[in-house]
């Protein structure tokens, strides 16, 4: 059954923080919330036909990628003031379609394809605050507002706590700069060995403004002062979709809502029919209806695309909880979830010939997949041993898997380990 | 007054270190260069790069050039044209007696759009193979007393090499070892190493400590070593190192992605391609730098007395197409710099009769003599995934063997048999063909097959030689009107000396790692076929041409000094890899890429204190 509205998951923030466990929680709030929008726009990408619309793609994903940045900059605060992340817990995963967490919830987060629709809805995910707004974690109407109140919490429990005790997280747990590429912008590491911990407040608040100008762009100002070399000026993300809503990019001296550079060529035909789920809560993820109304291959397919999306958010745990060494190995299994989403939205919908399936991007609990891993393996190795890496929250069955195989032989054991089975030793075993 | 400070004829690695060096040790205002680049720019703009990509895709046949277009006007070889005699289409004139394997790439950035990207230093031995081993030349520099070691670093910073200082295994600097500690120094590779495949972690495991005997009765001890490669990884925590990605998107390529397609292109450009360092120039002195393409060098003017060159005339065509349309151009500076590439530096040489006093141009022609052996191994070991190499065997890049034989290189493959029998594609063809499978069967076949698929390179130097040289002649020319290399060419019995002990020690490897052998030579399908002591070999080219205007002690053994310049003309120099004296065994790029960088010093020096006419 569908879980229940993400408002009514937690009990809500308080409007204002005033206690470190409030700050953790707002913190990962901003977590869940950079986390959250991500399945949104890689929709959108991976619907996109290979080979056609280039430059809307090369938009969105550089977006997406700086939400990585985001989603590693609000890690880096969190693991800073002491905190922990929870990225992979149901209560943190988003159930599509959903409100931006603790949001004003005026409208929904879908899983769309590339569409004016979909265009519409990343707008305003990403809309610009209006000056002087009041901080707010709790019910705020843009994402700047809701940054707005954690630097308050921040400067509140600076003064009271003082910095050496608000910032007294492990510089081991900060990711570091060099593992973030591909996009504008820079991971900042708030605490680190032997600094001065009044420069980590200052850190703190430059890694939060970072967040928001590059997804609302600098006051008054569609660009958000980064520069990428060769190219130039980076607009915000609001201004980045505004460029795919108008069809033309925005150059330097350009008013908000105005640009007027080059054109920008989108083909909307040039996308796969993504079926779009309803907008008011379904009674049942895509996952259980596939497999209630005899679509049980579709079902298998979508579970294999979910567990591997689960995880990538081990991944992402482990690195926001004192690995951060394990950003590396996220990347990799990006591009195993695209490749899986990019099959997926080439796969006819059955019940509905207008529309192809899609990633449904959904919670897995770590025991759900095994039933169906076990059953898969009985019928298709014959006694298939089983191993798995030191650190690592899968087990291998299948020789054929390349995750498998790349184990570094000193981590390598025998046995489940009592872990989850790898959705590619799944895939393979068909 | 000349029209340039300096003009630059190529715009490869070579040309792009230089102006690198010139624009960065000048400061403001930056001195006027002018490149001549005799292919197309295509890959300037991301979308021509796309536009190269989309070719190699549809390519029936995908060898190094496959994704560049063929460009009649300034004419390259392609692999599979290497035979003697040649056919008239061919651009190289081969007149054996064994064909040469090697070619090039003609565009803007010249073969680094399709090099593998390996990065490995040359060995201080390598500088004197004379006075060491009593074989081959010294070169007028010296690892220790020219400090190539600052020069090396200064060079892999600029091509953004990644690899592990500490996973080097050479022969007599071996880590923790005081010569290790002495040719290194503290210092390590900007970026990570580039992760090591699975198969190079089993292949260590079963020929780690492995040792046999040398020629000259030393024992040798096998041992895996990953290589430096010039394609973007993680920048070394600390490092203030920013990764370049692709040339007019930045932002793609600031890593490898394993996309298993270096050579003959890097989808993402991770892979280091010269085109990033005429970027960079344009980034950092804007104007500095006129980059012109489709104008093809083909005459040296020098001054009736001074000697001093006065001009290089080119003819600049338009359309690629259609080479009977040109205009004739003389391009004019204060000091001018050829870096071609090895055979088309000394065609340009030898068609303008400049710069060859010694009699050097176009001979010592030098390449790695590659054999390839082949096989299955008895497990999947996930060939077809990675860069096409990341690790070696240094053992036999240097010892007193050398005194017998050629050293060599090991080059353990990532891509299971592309090399050696065009896997997997072949693979395919040969069980639909000849065993009639299909459906499951056929998909299980290759399955079952090609990601055990296993390959190594024996890669011995050659000594200069010569007799191995480009020459030109009347007969051949190409659409241009310019003239085609006409190339002699042989190997002699101290590389092939190597070759036989290199086949012996691969035999040994195989039994060790239980490879099934698949290696077979023909005369019938190998050009590069002969027979030496009974066994049938056959080599391949690697690519790595040098020698072709050496650097030397006087003007009587060489074409160009130790600063690059040619002992005919105060105001010409020479880059590239056909000034090295001696190939030795380490793929030639990163040293022509520090003695480039190095001339370009040298160069903006000269400049600065009023050099030239």
């Amino acid at each position: 059954m569908r879980k229940p509205h993400p408002a009514e998951r937690l009990a809500g923030l308080p409007r204002k923080i005033e206690t470190k466990e409030q700050l953790h929680e707002a913190l990962r709030v901003a977590m869940e919330l950079e986390l959250s929008t991500i399945p949104t726009y890689l929709s959108a990408l991976y619907s996109i036909m290979p080979g056609t619309n280039q430059p809307a793609y090369d938009v969105i994903q550089s977006v997406v990628i700086e939400e990585m940045l985001h989603l590693t900059l609000a890690g880096n605060v969190l693991n800073a003031v002491g905190g922990a992340a929870a990225l992979n817990s149901k209560e943190f995963v988003p159930v599509y379609p959903t409100r931006l967490p603790h949001s004003s919830e005026k409208f929904y987060v879908r899983l769309l394809k590339l569409s004016e629709a979909s265009i519409d809805i990343f707008l305003k995910i990403e809309h610009p605050g209006k000056p002087k707004e009041r901080p707010e974690v709790e019910g705020y109407h843009d994402i700047g507002q809701f940054y707005a109140g954690i630097e308050q919490g921040l400067e509140y429990l600076n003064k009271k706590l003082g910095s050496d005790k608000l910032y007294s997280g492990k510089p081991e747990w900060q990711v570091q700069p060099t593992e973030y590429y591909g996009g504008a912008g820079d991971v900042i590491v708030v605490v680190e060995k032997g600094d001065d911990p009044k420069d980590r407040h200052k850190k703190a608040l430059q890694a939060l403004v970072e967040i928001v100008d590059q997804g609302e762009g600098l006051p008054h100002s569609v660009f958000d002062g980064d520069e990428i070399p060769g190219k130039g000026p980076v607009p915000a993300h609001y201004f980045r979709f505004d460029e795919l809503k108008q069809r033309k990019y925005y150059k330097p001296g350009d008013k908000p809502g105005k640009p007027k550079g080059e054109p920008l060529p989108l083909d909307l035909k040039a996308v796969y029919p993504k079926r779009a789920w309803p907008a008011r809560v379904t009674p049942q993820s895509p996952t259980e209806w596939y497999r209630d109304n005899g679509y049980p291959d579709i079902a298998r397919k979508l579970l294999e695309f979910n567990s591997l999306y689960m995880d990538l958010l081990g991944t992402l745990q482990d690195t926001f909880t004192g690995k951060p060494d394990r950003l590396t190995y996220a990347v990799t299994q990006m591009y195993d979830l695209k490749y899986e989403a990019q099959a997926l939205m080439k796969i006819p919908d059955p019940s509905d010939e207008r529309y192809t399936v899609g990633p449904s991007f959904e919670y897995v609990a770590p025991n759900e997949s095994a039933p169906v891993a076990a059953k898969a393996a009985a019928t298709a190795s014959e006694g298939a041993s089983a191993w798995y890496a030191e650190g690592s929250s899968v087990y291998h069955d299948n020789a054929d898997c390349t995750t498998g195989n790349n184990i570094e032989p000193e981590n390598w054991r025998a046995g489940t380990g009592g872990k989850r089975r790898c959705a590619q030793c799944q895939r393979l075993a068909g | 007054m000349p029209d340039y400070d300096v003009v630059i004829v190529g715009g490869g690695i070579a040309g792009a270190m230089v102006a690198k060096a010139i624009v960065e040790k000048s400061g403001t205002p930056s001195p006027k260069i002018l490149v001549l680049e005799a292919g197309t720019n295509q890959g300037w703009t991301y979308d021509g790069y796309l536009d190269y990509l989309d070719h190699f895709k549809t390519a029936t046949v995908k060898g190094p050039n496959s994704p560049y277009p063929a460009n009649p006007a300034a004419p390259s070889t392609t692999v599979f044209d290497i035979a003697v005699p040649t056919k008239p289409t061919d651009y190289y004139v081969q007149k054996g007696p064994l064909p040469f394997g090697s070619g090039y790439e003609r565009a803007l950035g010249g073969t680094t759009l399709h090099w593998l990207g390996t990065c490995l230093r040359m060995l201080p031995t390598d500088f004197k193979l004379n006075s060491t081993y009593g074989q081959g030349i010294d070169w007028p520099i010296d690892y220790y007393a020219d400090d190539l070691k600052t020069k090396y670093e200064r060079a892999e910073r600029a091509i953004g090499v990644s690899g592990d200082k500490d996973e080097q295994y050479y022969p007599g600097l071996e880590p923790k070892s005081a010569a290790f500690k002495k040719y290194w120094g503290d210092y390590d590779y900007p970026m990570k190493k580039i992760p090591s495949s699975y198969l190079d972690q089993r292949l260590s495991k079963w020929v780690d400590g492995m040792t046999v005997e040398s020629a000259t009765g030393e024992p040798v001890s096998l041992k895996v070593s990953s290589t430096p490669q010039g394609r973007n990884s993680t920048p070394r925590p600390g490092s203030d190192f920013t990764p370049q990605g692709a040339v007019g998107a930045f932002e793609t390529g600031q890593r490898c992605e394993g996309n298993s397609a270096c050579v003959p292109i890097c989808p993402v450009q991770a892979k280091y391609n010269a085109m990033k360092t005429w970027a960079e120039i344009d980034r950092k002195a804007p104007g500095s730098v006129t980059i012109q393409p489709q104008s093809v060098a083909y005459l040296v003017n020098t001054h009736s007395d001074t000697g001093e060159v006065t001009g290089v005339t080119y003819k600049r065509y338009e359309n690629p197409e259609d080479p009977s349309k040109y205009t004739i151009e003389t391009a004019t500076g204060r000091l001018y710099v050829i870096a071609a590439h090895a055979i088309e530096t000394a065609k340009l040489l030898l068609a303008s009769n400049v710069a060859n006093s010694s009699g050097q141009v176009g001979r010592n022609l030098m390449d790695h003599a590659s054999a390839i052996t082949w096989g299955l191994l008895p497990e999947n070991i996930g060939a077809y995934r990675g860069p096409g190499s990341t690790s070696g065997i240094p053992a036999f890049r240097d010892g007193t063997f050398r005194r017998v034989h050629a050293a060599f290189r090991v080059e353990i493959g990532n891509w299971g048999w592309t090399w050696p029998a065009f896997s997997p594609n072949s693979d395919v063809n040969r069980m639909v063909d000849t065993y009639n499978m299909f459906g499951p069967e056929l998909r299980n076949g290759l399955a079952e097959m090609l990601p055990r698929q296993f390959r190594i390179a024996w890669e011995p130097e050659q000594l200069p030689e010569p007799t191995n040289r480009v020459t030109i002649d009347e007969d051949y020319k190409d659409d241009l009107g310019n003239f085609k290399p006409v190339i002699h060419y042989d190997l002699s019995d101290y590389t092939k000396e190597a070759l036989y002990v290199a086949l012996q020690v691969s035999d040994k490897l195989f039994q060790r790692a239980a490879v099934q052998s698949y290696t077979t030579y023909s005369p019938a399908i190998d050009p590069g076929y002969f027979v030496y002591k009974g066994r049938p070999i056959a080599v391949n080219g690697a690519g790595h041409l040098v020698g072709t205007h050496r650097m030397g002690t006087t003007r009587h053994n060489s074409v160009v000094d130790k600063w690059q310049r040619t002992w005919d003309h105060k105001n010409l120099f020479l880059a590239g890899c056909g000034n090295f004296s001696t190939l030795g065994t380490s793929n030639p790029t990163l040293t022509l890429a520090a003695l480039s960088l190095w001339l370009g010093d040298t160069i903006a020096d000269e400049l600065a204190n009023g050099g030239g006419p």
